[in-house]
């Protein structure tokens, strides 16, 4: 392409309205809040007074020590790992059996999705009815069906509620990873399918040497999301548990909010924050890392 | 024909969403041009019609001047007050209970002193006198009381009682009598809303004063007290206790209030007490059952410091404060006069309420006995939560869920109070 | 959406294959295993919202109400929740308009114009997809009070679209790198501009990539919580699901009030979802799957 002319090549004022407008949103929206953050860090604000005090990386040393925080911390990665072992082993399973059932399971498909479409704060409102002790669906349930020994405390006890939650995510996250490899499924050539059914493959043969291979990419894309999900979580946990009992269920995000918005600490608030965006980066960066042969295979 | 309707349709998208752009725009509040802006959390049973009337009736008596109220959740607001004070947006008119969290504003400068309105017309004699200890600081006073007196008060189920023969107990030893008894009965002696936390301190706040006295006040002010005082750490262990002799119903740590799971257990049969605010009054008169419930005072704990007519609470719960920023500060003032005149005053003791002015004409025998314990009282102690600084007051909600939920001990909770009040109190 | 489409047009001759083999019983029960799991906290959920504010306490849980009284859902409905729906529909419209508006021509560029750091902006404007909303959630809100929005619509507005715009540029950028060359430079050579081009040629040709992202976003900015939570206060200016957060201290010890209030809240979504199931559900994958 010659230097002079290239037809490629806009001119600037097309290029500042077509690129512009996105630009300076992402800034103003994400790029100066995270900088933002990491200088509110910096300083001993309760976000009224029209001072903040400089006070170096006080906070930071402060965060270092936080036993709560670092629970925090924990929680989040047991939200991560309950996700992946179940959402998809289940999404899976759920997905190669609407594939199976093919028309016969239409109205599975349209139920199977019902969980996706409750906004989380409602989900959690419902889920505080259902997971009450003394009245609760779940307990009354085991009890009509004598099953008394397995009636939990699902959200007051303080070694169970974090597992409660995870269970809860699963529940309402589940169909879209079903829904992804399902499309991911139906995505394979049907000549692959024919020839394996010509070699006489039986079905879990074909599922477990030709199908779940060919849809690799789909289940690193599901790993990805619940990743990153994961670490951010929110609404649920606030509306459902608060970070309770005992901060048996607090996650980095809940700790966050608490200290800002409870406990009027901006300053520290903003470390916290700026501590989960390199936690979720650097996730993210090892998770690329991992994956990268598979992405490209 | 199909291109077109699709540029038809887009531009008819593109229609809506200028209109509902500037719509967007519009509702944006015009502070500047000052219609008084009031959020209130009466925002149950009757709470807004009552505030509705008065506020009608400052509109007739003052056309022109426009009025716009905001009901709010209880637990809504106290995130979204803080938001919008800091944010120099914060309503011309505003409740509190005063203490800790309204003390953050008065040294941000966010409320206004009222002295000068309340000399007027010697209108502070209207109230109570022990309203006032909890909005003053520096000598000025920065809330009018208004809508109730609230204290903590062990309601119980007379039925349940009946049944087993109990007596409401005057002590601490009768109080866990009355918990065996009702133990051995396969009966919950008391609920609780411990997922909201706040409920849950009112035990261990109740316990320390009648143990320590004036402790609280003087670790509290750093007049020579402490939060590891033997009192802190005796009433940590008996509350532990109570928890381990099944004082609690199971499941207590999961239940919030706000959605009526913790007041549940007590209307359903399944809970024999709950040690709540006065408040709770409203939910027996919502299922039709005032008649069903009582109440009675904390124990007297034996060898204990503080008096036994002491009560956790507040007198006028809540107050209203105006902002500095409000545009129409006198006018604002007006607006909550009204909210406390003498017909809002009627109108709030049919609802079974105690407005903190003097001289109330009570026929409810419920109200008349809690209004009798209030006026007996020797101190009114201030919520702990409310009283201190928004920090401390979630760090002493969270450490009281754990000691009830035996994750720490009072010795370690006692520690880490006493470790933060040393930060930000000294 | 070419890989959704591609298994449904093509041929299936009549030999045997995998899609429909006899199903086992062990499939059936695990069929409606999960089918239970996904429904019965729905058909609670509406149950008790026809339910007395007693019978919690007189029959179990999973009983039917004795009587199916609508009087709760009457209750919510004379509250605020048509002017949560309307509020919602406003603020998700406005904002998918604009991301639409934006993001498409960005996606333009980085699909089809040459200009230096092209695919380093790329690259930036995707890793947005990681940029957690907590991190940005103070700054945001002092940023709010700065623009005298707070407490208003118009404060959702930007960072929703800000939040959306990594996801639809990626893809909208995928779709477009897709579109023949042929198309552009035909139009160039025709003596088009560059805007010309996007918009006579490029955005009618993304139409159906301009769904996809407009469903995907718009599902999820209809239930987005945390912004709203924070940025809005007044009744009045509450989206729908906060309008539901908020009902829970309103009707306090009510609960079947509390329970119609969250059946009526999800009657818009699930109407939604009845009518385009299939486009919404390919708009929900399509967001995954090209991630």
């Amino acid at each position: 392409m010659s230097k002079k002319y290239d037809p490629l090549k806009p001119n600037f004022r097309t290029l500042a309205w077509m690129l512009g407008p996105s630009i300076v949103l992402l800034c103003t929206y994400l790029i100066w809040p995270i900088i933002e953050s990491f200088r509110l860090s910096l300083f001993d604000w309760n976000g009224l007074d029209k001072s903040q005090k400089y006070s170096g990386f006080a906070n930071w040393n402060e965060l270092i020590h936080d036993s709560l925080f670092w629970l925090s911390v924990k929680n989040s990665f047991i939200l991560l790992i309950v996700a992946l072992l179940i959402q998809i082993p289940l999404g899976l399973s759920l997905a190669i059996l609407l594939y199976r059932g093919g028309t016969r399971f239409r109205f599975f498909k349209m139920t199977y999705f019902f969980p996706g479409l409750m906004s989380t704060v409602a989900i959690a409102i419902l889920f505080k009815q259902i997971f009450d002790y003394n009245y609760g669906l779940l307990n009354q349930v085991l009890q009509s069906l004598n099953l008394d020994f397995l009636m939990q405390d699902w959200l007051g006890d303080k070694k169970l509620a974090i597992f409660t939650v995870a269970l809860l995510v699963c529940w309402q996250y589940t169909p879209y990873y079903m829904l992804l490899f399902l499309a991911a499924l139906n995505g394979i050539s049907s000549d692959v399918e024919e020839a394996s059914a010509i070699d006489g493959a039986t079905n879990w043969k074909y599922t477990r040497f030709i199908q779940i291979p060919l849809i690799k990419g789909a289940i690193v894309t599901a790993v990805t999301l619940i990743t990153i999900g994961s670490l951010k979580y929110f609404d649920l946990i606030w509306v459902l548990t608060a970070g309770g009992p005992e901060s048996s269920t607090e996650v980095m995000a809940s700790y966050l909010y608490q200290m800002a918005f409870k406990s009027y600490r901006v300053g520290y608030a903003s470390t916290i924050a700026s501590a989960l965006f390199l936690i979720v980066f650097l996730t993210a960066i090892f998770i690329s890392r991992a994956t990268r042969k598979v992405r490209e295979a | 024909m199909k291109k077109f309707m699709n540029r038809r349709s887009s531009i008819l998208l593109a229609a809506v969403g200028s209109i509902a752009l500037i719509s967007g725009y519009a509702v944006v509040p015009a502070q500047a041009a000052g219609p008084i802006t009031f959020w209130h959390i009466q925002s149950t049973g009757t709470g807004p019609k009552l505030i509705q009337d008065a506020v009608d009736r400052f509109q007739a008596d003052n056309p022109g001047v426009k009025v716009e109220v905001s009901p709010i959740a209880n637990d809504a607001f106290k995130d979204k007050i803080k938001v919008a004070v800091g944010a120099d947006n914060a309503p011309c008119i505003f409740p509190s209970w005063g203490g800790g969290p309204l003390n953050e504003y008065v040294k941000a400068g966010a409320v206004i002193p009222l002295n000068s309105y309340l000399k007027k017309d010697n209108y502070k004699d209207r109230f109570v006198p022990a309203s006032w200890s909890n909005v003053t600081f520096g000598g000025a006073t920065y809330g009018i009381p208004v809508e109730n007196s609230s204290i903590a008060v062990i309601w119980y189920d007379k039925k349940i009682f009946a049944k087993y023969k109990l007596k409401t107990p005057k002590t601490w030893p009768e109080l866990l009598t009355v918990v065996k008894t009702l133990n051995t009965n396969k009966v919950a002696p008391f609920t609780l809303g411990g997922a909201s936390k706040w409920p849950s301190i009112m035990w261990y706040d109740y316990l320390a004063d009648r143990i320590g006295g004036d402790a609280f006040a003087k670790a509290a002010l750093r007049t020579g007290g402490s939060f590891t005082d033997p009192a802190f750490i005796q009433a940590g262990k008996m509350l532990q206790d109570l928890v381990k002799a099944g004082g609690f119903i199971k499941g207590f740590n999961g239940l919030n209030y706000d959605n009526g799971q913790s007041a549940a257990p007590l209307l359903g049969g399944k809970a024999a007490m709950y040690l709540m605010g006065n408040w709770l009054y409203g939910d027996f008169v919502g299922a039709k059952r005032t008649g069903d419930f009582g109440f009675f005072p904390f124990p007297s704990v034996p060898g204990g410091k503080g008096d036994a007519t002491n009560v956790l609470g507040t007198v006028g719960d809540n107050y209203y404060s105006i902002s500095s920023t409000c545009s129409d500060k006198a006018n604002a003032f007006k607006v909550i006069q009204y909210l406390i005149d003498d017909k809002s005053v009627t109108a709030r003791i049919a609802e079974g309420r105690i407005p903190p002015v003097k001289g109330l004409t009570l026929t409810d025998p419920n109200t008349i006995a809690l209004n009798k314990m209030i006026a007996n009282a020797k101190g009114v102690q201030l919520w702990w939560d409310q009283y201190l600084p928004p920090e401390f007051g979630e760090l002493h909600k969270n450490e009281v869920q754990k000691l009830m939920g035996l994750g720490t001990t009072p010795e370690k909770m006692a520690a880490a109070q006493e470790a933060l009040a040393k930060k930000i109190l000294d | 959406m070419s890989l959704l489409k591609s298994r449904s047009t093509a041929k299936i001759p009549k030999v045997y294959t995998f899609r429909r083999p006899k199903l086992s019983v062990l499939s059936w029960i695990v069929a409606l295993l999960w089918l239970l799991v996904a429904l019965v906290p729905y058909f609670f959920m509406i149950g008790f919202g026809f339910k007395g504010q007693t019978e919690l306490f007189s029959s179990p849980a999973w009983k039917p109400p004795a009587k199916w009284d609508p009087v709760n859902f009457l209750l919510v409905l004379q509250g605020t929740y048509f002017r949560a729906l309307l509020n919602s529909i406003i603020v998700v419209v406005v904002s998918m308009v604009i991301v639409v508006l934006i993001a498409s021509s960005a996606s333009f560029a980085f699909a089809r114009l040459r200009f230096r750091g092209n695919a380093i902006i790329f690259s930036a404007v995707v890793a947005g997809l990681i940029v957690p909303q907590h991190t940005t959630l103070i700054p945001i809100y002092i940023l709010t009070n700065k623009l005298h929005v707070y407490d208003s619509l118009a404060a959702l507005i930007g960072p929703y679209v800000a939040f959306a715009i990594p996801i639809t540029i990626f893809i909208l950028t995928q779709f477009m790198r897709e579109i023949p060359k042929d198309f552009f430079e035909a139009a160039i050579v025709d003596g088009a501009s560059h805007s010309r081009v996007f918009f006579k040629v490029y955005l009618p040709l993304a139409r159906t990539a301009l769904v996809t992202v407009v469903i995907f976003n718009s599902v999820a900015l209809w239930n987005e919580f945390l912004f709203a939570y924070v940025l809005t206060s007044s009744s009045n200016k509450r989206t729908l699901p906060l309008t539901v957060f908020d009902y829970q201290g309103q009707y306090a010890s009510n609960t079947p009030a509390i329970m119609a209030a969250l059946t009526l809240a999800a009657v818009p979504l699930f109407l939604a979802y009845f009518i385009f199931q299939e486009k919404l559900v390919n708009g929900v994958m399509a967001g995954a799957i090209k991630s």
